[in-house]
């Protein structure tokens, strides 16, 4: 037909096409490249919504225990969680396939939790747990536990663990137990028991029983047995007490002081606190198999309450030789070298380190005040944890996200938690007058 | 596509070309065999080739060609010339001379008719036979013309599809172009104003606000310190709703993603920005706690 257009429309076409090929990344690469960016570099401790249903199962399952309340009741008090009201819950699936997200989601909920218990025979049970984020509808995850009727809370605690561990990334240290001493009476008719009991405070054991002060409880590495100060002899001796058996060694009654034991992370060792004749208190490390004493501090000022490192190759300790008490370190085994690590307050008293050893916690005076601070070991950064007026004898759980420690209530010792993150602190129940020295117990599942 | 056409119209195009000379070669052959068939008697030399040898000897003692046969007759009106009766013996003689003359005569009369007869028997098959000949060579001539015609109907439809597949191809390349050209301009003229609106303080505030909201719906867990580092891209739809969550990079543990992942569905729906031509489907964020 027309002789030119063709070629002229066929080189057109080619060198648009060219210019196309040319400029496509020209102009996509900005949109690839600038996807819009946003830094995110702080964000919030809140307590994270999660919704925990009521378990399904056969009636009676479980001897008719309330699963869900013992694991709502953990999560609430760990202070990372805000459990929903069951009251308030529109349906109470016990399958994940059976969670309707969106519909927690609008309800404010996170995650939701729910589970089966299933009867194995007169004495165990199981325990099936979905977790579910109402946010994307997903499971992130399924346990499965065993329980027995005589101690069901034991497998609640573990349902919390698994949800903790699932959401926070630490585990959780519900199933863990803590040990105390209750003071009944008045002087000169007291009356002192050792206790142990759930993390939660629940499930107490009395595990001695005495009309003579008990003092310094610790847990072995194992969880296995306590050390503790006892004045049953009308003198203090240092004693250890296996729990399942009840079986207890004196493994301290030197003339003087005998106290402040704590347990080496490799349990073999007692680090305590004896003064000899000469009445000046020193730090000493007891080797439990061969009895062997080793001198640690050789100071003339007070030095006590010594506390493991994580590795067990230092000790921190509360000393006044420079002249209010504070807390130092030394070395286990080159000990003439002595660090001071706290400053600030004039009062830094009973040292605890953290599992991971970067983190102290210790009791600290603000005014009149004693309150529980915890220091950053890597920068020094200090940190007051409580709000009461005699916050004393902290502990770390073993998951080091909580502490435990005594507070005061109308004049009565009381335990309370506190997150190391300060965000929640949680008084546990007692019903035994007046509670003291309270020390969280190692992991002792897997 | 093209090229391929033009192949084929070309292969098709010596397809016709070299029917077209067959047909006219056929066409040319018979106009010349009966052209021959009519210049020398001949009969068609398919069928009538047994018939050759008795032919050819017809046309040897029948030397003349049909066209003098008709002058012959006015040769034999000879017989007009008889003597009187009158003169008796020699009459006789005569007569019977005559009588044998007559006899002779009427001898090459007779067979000069049977010759006649013969010859006209002769032409007259033959002019059958050249007939017959003529309606084969009409009927084959119509046959030829017939798949002449067939055959040239079939090139042109081929032509015709293949026109009309070439014209598609054009089409559909054309449209494809037109179509990639708008878009090309379509997004030079969206970056033009999302360049010129990012100038603008908009973009900037917009992301504070974005980021402020997911700041505090990011509930970090213990593990998520200084030096964790994570990337996640987030789509939405306008209206801000969050639609997919995607981890890229990340050197946080489980519950450092599944963090940042709740954080930024917490944020559903996302502040919108003010000049909605800042709206952008993908965001990115960086996760990188300070402390």
């Amino acid at each position: 037909m027309n002789p030119v257009p063709p070629s002229a429309s066929c080189l057109g076409r080619w060198l648009l096409l060219l210019a196309g090929a040319l400029l496509a990344p020209a102009v996509l690469a900005p949109s690839a490249h600038a996807e819009l960016q946003i830094d995110i570099t702080k964000g919030v401790t809140d307590p994270i919504p999660i919704a925990v249903v009521p378990l399904g199962g056969a009636p009676g399952a479980g001897a008719g225990f309330d699963v869900a309340a013992v694991v709502q009741h953990d999560l609430d008090g760990s202070g990372r969680f805000r459990a929903m009201d069951r009251q308030a819950m529109g349906s109470r699936p016990v399958r994940a396939a059976d969670v309707s997200a969106p519909d927690w989601r609008a309800a404010g909920e996170d995650y939701v939790a729910v589970g089966r218990i299933t009867p194995v025979d007169g004495t165990h049970f199981g325990i099936d747990c979905d977790l579910v984020s109402a946010l994307n509808g997903q499971l992130l995850g399924s346990t499965h536990v065993n329980g027995t009727t005589a101690n069901p809370r034991a497998a609640a605690h573990r349902v919390s663990d698994f949800i903790f561990e699932k959401v926070i990334g630490t585990r959780g240290a519900f199933d863990t137990r803590i040990a105390y001493v209750a003071v009944d009476g008045a002087p000169p008719a007291q009356h002192y028991q050792l206790i142990v009991a759930d993390a939660d405070g629940e499930n107490a054991q009395v595990v001695l029983d005495s009309h003579q002060p008990i003092m310094s409880p610790a847990w072995s590495a194992d969880g296995q047995w306590l050390a503790y100060v006892s004045f049953e002899n009308r003198v203090a001796s240092i004693v250890v007490q296996q729990l399942r058996t009840g079986e207890r060694r004196q493994v301290s009654a030197r003339a003087g002081v005998n106290g402040a034991p704590t347990w080496s992370p490799d349990g073999h060792r007692l680090a305590l606190t004896l003064s000899g004749t000469g009445g000046n208190l020193d730090i000493y490390v007891l080797d439990l198999a061969t009895q062997a004493l080793t001198r640690i501090t050789d100071d003339p000022a007070i030095d006590t309450e010594p506390a493991w490192s994580a590795d067990g190759s230092s000790l921190y300790f509360t000393s006044d030789r420079s002249g209010g008490p504070q807390i130092y370190r030394t070395d286990v085994i080159a000990h003439q070298r002595v660090q001071r690590i706290t400053f600030g307050s004039p009062y830094n008293a009973r040292p605890r380190l953290s599992p991971d050893g970067r983190t102290l916690a210790f009791v600290s005076r603000e005014g009149a005040d004693y309150r529980i601070a915890i220091q950053d070991l890597g920068n020094g950064n200090v940190r007051v944890l409580t709000r009461g007026s005699l916050d004393v004898s902290p502990s770390f759980a073993p998951n080091g996200m909580t502490l435990i420690y005594a507070g005061s209530q109308g004049g009565r010792g009381t335990l309370a938690t506190v997150a190391v993150d300060g965000q929640v602190s949680q008084r546990l129940k007692s019903d035994r007058g007046d509670v003291r020295e309270p020390v969280w117990g190692p992991f002792t599942g897997p | 596509m093209r090229e391929q056409g033009t192949t084929e119209s070309r292969r098709d195009r010596w397809l016709s070309v070299l029917l077209s000379i067959l047909v006219h070669a056929a066409i040319v052959g018979a106009l010349l065999w009966g052209w021959w068939t009519y210049r020398a008697p001949r009969p068609a030399p398919r069928q009538l080739a047994i018939e050759a040898t008795v032919v050819t000897d017809r046309i040897a003692t029948a030397a003349p060609a049909p066209a003098a046969a008709p002058a012959a007759p006015p040769v034999t009106p000879a017989p007009p010339v008889a003597p009187p009766p009158e003169v008796a013996p020699a009459v006789e003689r005569e007569t019977q001379a005559q009588a044998q003359a007559q006899a002779r005569r009427e001898q090459r009369q007779q067979d000069k008719e049977a010759a006649a007869k013969a010859r006209a028997a002769r032409e007259a098959e033959a002019a059958r036979q050249a007939e017959a000949a003529e309606e084969a060579r009409k009927a084959q001539e119509a046959r030829d013309a017939e798949a002449a015609q067939a055959a040239k109907a079939a090139e042109e439809a081929a032509h015709k599809a293949a026109v009309a597949k070439a014209a598609l191809a054009k089409a559909a390349l054309e449209a494809a172009r037109a179509k990639r050209e708008s878009e090309l301009r379509n997004q030079l003229a969206a970056e033009e104003r999302i360049n010129a609106a990012r100038a603008s303080a908009d973009e900037t505030a917009w992301l504070a606000l974005v980021r402020d909201r997911v700041t505090r719906t990011w509930i970090r867990p213990p593990s998520a310190r200084a030096g964790v580092d994570c990337e996640v891209h987030v789509t939405q739809v306008p209206g801000g709703a969050v639609t997919g969550v995607q981890i890229g990079r990340c050197n946080g543990d489980d519950a450092v993603r599944e963090s940042i992942e709740a954080a930024v569905y917490r944020a559903s729906p996302l502040p919108s920005p003010s000049n909605p031509d800042l709206f952008d489907r993908n965001l990115k964020f960086n996760f990188h706690p300070d402390e």
